[in-house]
């Protein structure tokens, strides 16, 4: 019974796929990893600042701010990819900049995505370094440069799990790359995308196989934040 | 050599009010209090983590108020040590190094002489994780006294720390104030450190400052029976002064007389301190002796702690006489013992009012 059934034979077949190599499986993942690693760059470069900012900084309705970010972290992606189809469209604002169905694109909508997850993991990394410490850092003689890159420095490892979160959060998800990136093969397919174009066509070898590896890149990302987490 | 003159601030529903202080070169400053005090608060407001909202701070009579902490040349020590996890050792010894500009290794090389100081030269390479609560403060300790601070500020430094540490620290810290003449500041709730380590004190209490002063004076001769309590002092009996012959009252207290020395006039109502050292006990009747107050009384509890004894008597007012555990079981003392207390006048401390 369990020989000829799909779902083993499909197993076989998607671990042959792996082991050869097979040219749209590998295109697929080169893709996806450039494109959610690209997103997770610029989202850090403008999150973790900042995040400090928000941390470092006394304002008037902080505490909101903070609110909204975790609260963010929820938002269904088919909305963030709903919002971005209408920004990147030809009836949107920055429809002129073609970004639409493009990997450009799906690159612009991860990085808003998971910009919220960094900011507020951010905060709350900073947040994880005691007063006393801060307050040890000032007396120690540093200036108030020093105090916040000091600070930064230890948290490092806190905010290196928040991008690896981040990182995380983008490379799975599905929901915004269909909308906004349009799963063109050869152009904006990715992982998440293929393995529901291929289910729905009973095409359950490459399903499972690009499942596969989207499975490894989680449990690698897993495993560099255990890694992170325990210095 | 740093003083607080007329110091408020509020920090959320906490607030000092109205702290005037100083603390001259060399001392070996106390501060104690209840917790929530605002001890710690006091002590970060000398570091110039926390700005006055009223009031002037001032470093060997220049005013320094606005001065950020970097530049008062004081460092800074918790009681949670706030090491650096991810630094060694002799990079947590010389950060503040680092910080004014001493580049990595100039500041080890630097630091070098101050590990070995501490004894801590073994331990250079290791990280905060890996050393015992000991090790852990005299890092803490090397580090805040490389910048050659001229105040030391510690916030409960033995608090962690289990008792044979504790006694070692306490020999590192008196090492430090005698030969480097080191200003040290440390918040403390502990009498036993206060006796061992302060050369003045000062007592807060809800953000005010109630005494100040050398301190075995505060801790002998406390303003208020708030203070005496805090300090410790085990007999504290209110009365009023019966008689006051040229500076000799008797103070009735429940109707029993105290002989004292107080310049409290007959009528006024008094708080007498009696500590418990100073309490003399001996079983039968009480001999013919210079002392002016002998009292028969019977034992209701015995407390020991380590090689003392408190005893308990009551004399129609309850009293605590401490002694040798050894001088108790010589005494054959035992709860219902009969026993008569001895106390000489110059013995009572008299808070008047």
């Amino acid at each position: 019974m369990v020989n000829g059934s799909p779902i083993v034979e499909g197993f076989i077949e998607a671990i042959n796929l792996i082991i050869t190599l097979n040219p749209q499986v590998v295109e697929i993942t080169i893709r996806s990893l450039y494109i959610s690693l690209t997103a997770t760059f610029f989202a850090a470069l403008i999150a973790l600042p900042a995040g400090a900012l928000i941390y470092f900084y006394e304002f008037r309705g902080k505490h909101a701010v903070v609110s909204t970010l975790q609260t963010l972290y929820a938002l269904p992606t088919v909305i963030v990819g709903l919002l971005m189809f209408l920004l990147l469209s030809n009836i949107g604002p920055f429809g002129f900049l073609r970004l639409l169905y493009t990997p450009g694109g799906m690159i612009v909508t991860q990085t808003v995505l998971i910009i919220p997850l960094l900011m507020g993991l951010t905060v709350s990394a900073l947040s994880g370094i005691d007063r006393d410490k801060r307050y040890t850092i000032t007396a120690l003689g540093a200036s108030r440069f020093q105090t916040v890159t000091t600070i930064i420095m230890e948290a490092r490892f806190a905010v290196m799990s928040g991008v690896l979160l981040g990182f995380g959060r983008a490379i799975a998800e599905v929901g915004t790359v269909m909308i906004v990136g349009g799963n063109i093969r050869g152009a904006t397919r990715v992982l998440t995308t293929a393995i529901a174009l291929n289910t729905s066509m009973a095409n359950y070898s490459m399903s499972i196989a690009l499942g596969i590896i989207l499975l490894g890149v989680a449990l690698g990302v897993n495993i560099a934040l255990s890694l992170v987490q325990r210095r | 050599m740093i003083a607080f003159d007329h110091i408020s601030l509020s920090l959320g529903t906490f607030s000092l009010k109205d702290v005037s202080l100083t603390i001259n070169r060399g001392d070996y400053y106390f501060i104690v209090g209840p917790s929530g005090a605002g001890k710690t608060v006091l002590l970060e407001a000398i570091a110039g983590l926390h700005r006055p909202e009223r009031g002037r701070v001032l470093l060997r009579g220049e005013e320094i108020t606005a001065l950020p902490p970097e530049k008062r040349g004081i460092a800074l020590v918790y009681q949670d040590y706030s090491l650096f996890p991810h630094m060694t050792v002799i990079d947590n010894v010389g950060y503040g190094l680092r910080m004014r500009g001493m580049g990595k290794r100039e500041a080890r090389g630097e630091v070098a002489g101050l590990l070995e100081e501490f004894g801590i030269s073994h331990i250079a390479d290791r990280y905060p994780a890996t050393l015992s609560g000991g090790e852990q403060q005299r890092v803490a300790l090397a580090r805040a006294v490389a910048g050659k601070p001229d105040i030391l500020l510690l916030d409960e430094p033995l608090s962690a720390l289990d008792p044979v540490t504790q006694e070692k620290f306490i020999h590192d810290l008196q090492r430090l104030h005698r030969e480097n003449g080191l200003t040290i500041v440390q918040v403390s709730h502990s009498r036993r450190e206060a006796h061992l380590l302060a050369t003045r004190m000062a007592v807060i209490i809800d953000g005010t400052l109630v005494d100040e002063g050398r301190a075995d004076v505060v801790l002998n001769t406390p303003r208020s029976r708030q203070v005496a309590s805090f300090v410790g002092i085990e007999n504290i009996l209110d009365g009023r002064v019966a008689a006051n012959d040229g500076g000799h009252a008797t103070v009735d207290v429940g109707g029993h007389a105290f002989e004292a020395v107080t310049d409290a006039a007959a009528g006024e109502e008094v708080t007498l301190c009696i500590r418990a050292d100073d309490v003399v006990l001996g079983v039968g009747d009480g001999r013919r002796s210079s002392t002016r107050n002998t009292m028969a009384g019977m034992i209701t509890q015995i407390v020991e702690n380590g090689p003392v004894a408190e005893v308990k008597v009551n004399c129609g007012v309850d009293l605590t006489a401490v002694l040798t555990r050894r001088s108790g079981q010589d005494l054959h003392l035992a709860p219902g013992t009969p026993v008569t207390l001895s106390i000489k006048a110059t013995a009572i401390h008299v808070i008047r009012g």
